[in-house]
């Protein structure tokens, strides 16, 4: 692939942290409510878990 | 003898009850394993497939951009045999890249590592997205 992309160890970790939680969210809870919640809470835990 | 076949028959009705398999159990995660997303869009849940497509295309993509590695079979090392079952988990894409030849080149940055974790990782979310797809089709999650 010709684009070359050089993130940072944060923003690399955020972004992991993005796209994991939707999926987290979608498949591991019922009602969109939930599901919201459970994503926020994976975002969170993953960027505590993924910064240091 | 009769009674036998009564229980058998009980049984089977118990775990059809249990686990009722039908035809779109079977082909909604083998499509949403070769399109991540595709399972739920077949069965209506567009909002799901979308944001499900969109986030496993996303983190295989950038992992490429971010000159991650596609791993090969058969390489007779123990981490990258574990590393293509990852990534053997995003099903077309994973064979569209090595159509292409996308991941195979020399890693020449250190970023290039994390790349290689979100390819294996958009794999593994995509075989979670596809058990999702099973588990709305057979009637065990809405």
């Amino acid at each position: 692939m010709n684009i070359h992309l050089q993130l940072s160890h944060f923003t690399a970790a955020l972004l992991f942290a993005f796209f994991a939680s939707i999926v987290f969210g979608i498949t591991q809870k019922e009602g969109v409510r939930e599901q919201f919640r459970y994503g926020v809470k994976c975002f969170v835990w993953l960027n505590e878990a993924l910064k240091d | 003898m009769a009674i036998a076949s009564e229980k058998i028959n009980t049984r089977e009705k118990a775990n059809a009850k249990e686990y009722p398999l039908n035809a779109m159990g079977i082909v909604a995660p083998l499509v949403g394993w070769l399109v991540p997303g595709a399972g739920h869009l077949i069965q209506k849940k567009w909002v799901r497939g979308l944001l499900l497509m969109i986030s496993v295309f996303s983190m295989f993509f950038f992992g490429l951009m971010m000159q991650g590695k596609v791993y090969t079979p058969n390489t007779g090392d123990v981490l990258e045999m574990l590393g293509f079952v990852g990534d053997i988990g995003s099903g077309g894409l994973y064979m569209l890249s090595r159509i292409m030849d996308w991941g195979q080149g020399a890693i020449n940055i250190a970023a290039a590592d994390y790349g290689t974790k979100f390819i294996i990782v958009a794999g593994l979310l995509n075989i979670i997205a596809a058990v999702d797809a099973h588990q709305i089709a057979i009637g065990k999650k809405s």
